[in-house]
């Protein structure tokens, strides 16, 4: 990773159009502006990243794993069918 | 006999679903402890989730004050985690980001926690018992 030290009201230039400019720096965090063409997607990181759990979680398995899971939950130290074998002696 | 639900009007959506501003929790006993968010435009659209304090009895989260206007409230939430199941490998919950749900407001939302040590893949289960066990 590139690493490089600004100071508040030092500014940044990713390509042509981009430009991150430090604009206040407290104790526990930085005010970062962006000035990027409207097409550029800025997201917190946890944003995108939950974006992406989100839909992944919309894909449900069928009513049979979810039933299996939750028997699981219920019971932790059951064997399940679908468990790796124990280990051999 | 339908299933006894309760609504939830979600005013932001979630992310990457923000459309989705109505839900409904189910909780068919076939699948305790795991629960359904289904959505009430988009015929299909479900989620599956779970009580966080099923999973992290001492879990904690921080609410922006905004989240707390949009919850109307934030005394006894409903805390669920929405799971994951991948194709291939073991189901996961999203620590990082609980739904929250005020059943006195009927409202909910998805709050993603800047400052959380929680996993945006938590198992769902821990490892399988090793040993033998008491019965």
């Amino acid at each position: 990773m590139l690493v490089i030290r600004r100071r508040q009201g030092e500014a940044l230039l990713l390509g042509p159009d981009i430009e991150l400019s430090v604009l206040e720096i407290t104790p526990s965090r930085v005010t970062i502006g962006v000035s990027a063409p409207r097409e550029i997607v800025v997201l917190r990181r946890e944003v995108a990243e939950t974006r992406e759990a989100n839909k992944a979680a919309s894909r449900l398995p069928n009513q049979g794993v979810l039933g299996e899971w939750a028997a699981r939950l219920r019971n932790p130290r059951q064997h399940f069918p679908s468990d790796p074998p124990p280990p051999a002696r | 006999m339908p299933e006894p639900s309760i609504h939830y009007e979600f005013p932001q959506g979630l992310p990457a679903f923000e459309r989705e501003t109505n839900f409904r929790l189910l909780e068919p006993p076939a699948i305790h402890p795991l629960a359904l968010l289904e959505s009430l435009s988009t015929p299909g659209l479900r989620f599956v989730c779970i009580a966080i304090h099923w999973l992290v009895p001492s879990y904690r989260f921080e609410l922006s004050d905004d989240e707390k206007s949009n919850l109307q409230g934030d005394q006894d939430l409903k805390c669920l985690a929405l799971v994951t199941f991948p194709e291939n490998g073991s189901p996961t919950a999203n620590l990082r980001a609980p739904v929250l749900l005020n059943p006195v407001t009927r409202r909910g939302l998805q709050s993603i926690q800047t400052d959380s040590s929680y996993d945006l893949f938590h198992p769902l289960h821990p490892d399988p018992p090793k040993g033998p066990s008491c019965s």
